[in-house]
């Protein structure tokens, strides 16, 4: 009955050992806020982000997205991809992560470009400059590795169509 | 009475002004055709859905490769409520004794789910020289998208028969009024239309906790669930009606409204009634993201210069709207304007 039961938390250690493995050693969180002004109580105005819950057609949503390399060991070819959520589309010139290279893809993630070199291939063979409205991701490639404890952020604003 | 025929979603307001030379005041008429028909709303998001974002990280350690997801922050859409209504004339002309005058409105669900509606006509307008009498039961909705009052269309009841829209749909309302005797030419009179959304009207901005579809919030939005339309009815012994055709030209011979494609349009303006119209002016914009085609306006077949000279014609580029002047015309007359323009 002893041995039986020593096996379990060994059982339990090789299991989480393969969860670390195949999560990596980048945490990375994405959080959804709405700009709100405040009015302090002497009556100065000031625009604070508060998290978003819900929204409105016509509404701002700005995504912040946070990646922490809780590993041992640097991070290299560090590349944050995230879609342009359905139902908005991207506010023309919100990205933002310092740091990083910024690329967008306006065919569904299949390539990237820097903004003013995107196109758009119609299906009839025409070609012509990427709207902020086509595109369908939003991609931040760092510079430089993540140092084990650093934490970068990126951000960018959609609409709500 | 004005009529318009406006085909396509480049079909453009054509305004008309008529002098009167017979009223104690000269009197400017504006009669606008908005043109509601066509203007294609841009898909709104509709209450209830559900919003997701989520990023993906891929970086590699040592030299094994590795791609993370992020959380997924969900956010769901409210319930917008917000109502748009227009006269399909901003005037109309009416004269005295005029028994049984249809007047359409347009109300527009400029919202993102389906609401319902409750009408209310107003006769008695301040600032009215007269009030046009309701001829019960004075509104109708257009049960059978025909435009005009029909016999197919439904009378409305308040509470009874509440028009129920669909986010982006639009239903024509009918009042139905006849016109006191004994007007002097000039004198106006103002119908007013209120559409509402009873169950969540309010200064915009404030939320109904769950009322929304599916439980979602409703939250009115800048019409606060009101949305009202006027039009005025002026006295005037004569009538002039337009009726206005779009035809579409594309460079490849079709008629797709596609970028490059040409705009002909063809303004017929018929005067009517028992006296004469003076100072006849027929004003047309130009259409959004649409550009005029420099010397394409013509008047009964003959071309007129674009400038602003002895010619009844001018395209006014600060305004980018066309404009000829036809002057004194006796009732029966008929006139053709063309012009055309170019879809950018």
């Amino acid at each position: 009955m002893k041995k039986f039961i020593a096996i379990i938390p060994l059982l339990l250690a090789s299991l989480a050992a393969s969860a670390a493995s195949q999560q990596g050693s980048i945490l990375v969180k994405t959080v959804a806020e709405q700009e709100q002004t405040v009015t302090a109580a002497n009556g100065s105005k000031s625009t604070v982000l508060a998290p978003a819950k819900s929204v409105l057609p016509g509404h701002e949503v700005v995504y912040t997205v946070t990646f922490e390399n809780i590993g041992q060991e640097a991070a290299k070819d560090v590349v944050v991809t995230n879609p342009v959520p359905e139902h908005t589309r991207y506010q023309a010139g919100s990205a933002f992560g310092p740091g990083t290279e910024l690329l967008f893809s306006a065919d569904g993630g299949r390539s990237f470009a820097a903004a003013d070199a995107l196109e758009v291939h119609g299906t009839d063979g025409s070609v012509r400059a990427a709207e902020p409205e086509d595109y369908t991701h939003i991609r931040f490639v760092l510079k430089n590795s993540l140092t084990p404890g650093a934490v970068a952020f990126a951000r960018y604003r959609t609409l709500v169509k | 009475m004005m009529q318009s025929d406006e085909r396509g979603r480049y079909a453009a307001p054509v305004r008309v002004r008529v002098r009167h030379r017979s009223a104690a005041l000269p009197t400017l008429l504006a009669l606008v055709l908005t043109a509601f028909a066509g203007v294609a709303h841009a898909a709104t998001t509709p209450a209830g859905t559900v919003i997701q974002a989520s990023a993906e990280v891929s970086f590699v350690v040592g030299t094994q490769a590795v791609t993370v997801r992020s959380n997924a922050p969900t956010l769901t859409v409210n319930q917008l409520v917000d109502v748009a209504a227009g006269a399909l004339m901003v005037a109309v002309p009416v004269q005295p004794a005029e028994a049984s005058l249809s007047v359409a409105f347009r109300v527009v669900n400029t919202g993102n789910a389906p609401e319902t509606l409750r009408l209310q006509l107003t006769t008695a307008v301040a600032g009215n020289l007269f009030d046009a009498l309701p001829h019960p039961p004075a509104l109708y909705l257009d049960s059978d998208a025909s435009g005009t009052l029909t016999g197919a269309d439904a009378p409305y009841a308040p509470g009874g028969n509440d028009p129920v829209l669909a986010a982006g749909a639009s239903v024509v309302v009918f009042a139905l009024v006849d016109v006191p005797a004994g007007l002097a030419d000039g004198t106006r009179g103002r119908l007013e239309l209120s559409a509402r959304v009873e169950q969540a009207s309010g200064a915009p901005g404030t939320i109904f906790p769950g009322a929304g579809s599916g439980g979602v919030d409703a939250i009115a939005g800048l019409s606060g669930g009101v949305a009202q339309a006027g039009t005025d009815l002026i006295v005037s012994g004569v009538d002039v009606a337009l009726v206005k055709r779009a035809t579409v030209v594309d460079s490849a011979g079709g008629s797709a409204a596609q970028s490059g494609a040409r705009i002909d349009y063809d303004i017929v303006v018929q005067v009517s009634g028992r006296s004469s119209v003076h100072g006849l002016v027929i004003a047309d914009p130009i259409p959004a993201s649409t550009r005029y085609v420099p010397a394409s306006l013509q008047l009964d077949g003959v071309s007129l210069s674009d400038a602003a000279d002895s010619d009844a014609g001018t395209f006014l580029a600060t305004a980018a709207q066309v404009q000829v002047s036809l002057g004194d015309q006796p009732a029966g007359a008929t006139h053709h304007v063309h012009f055309s323009v170019l879809i950018n």
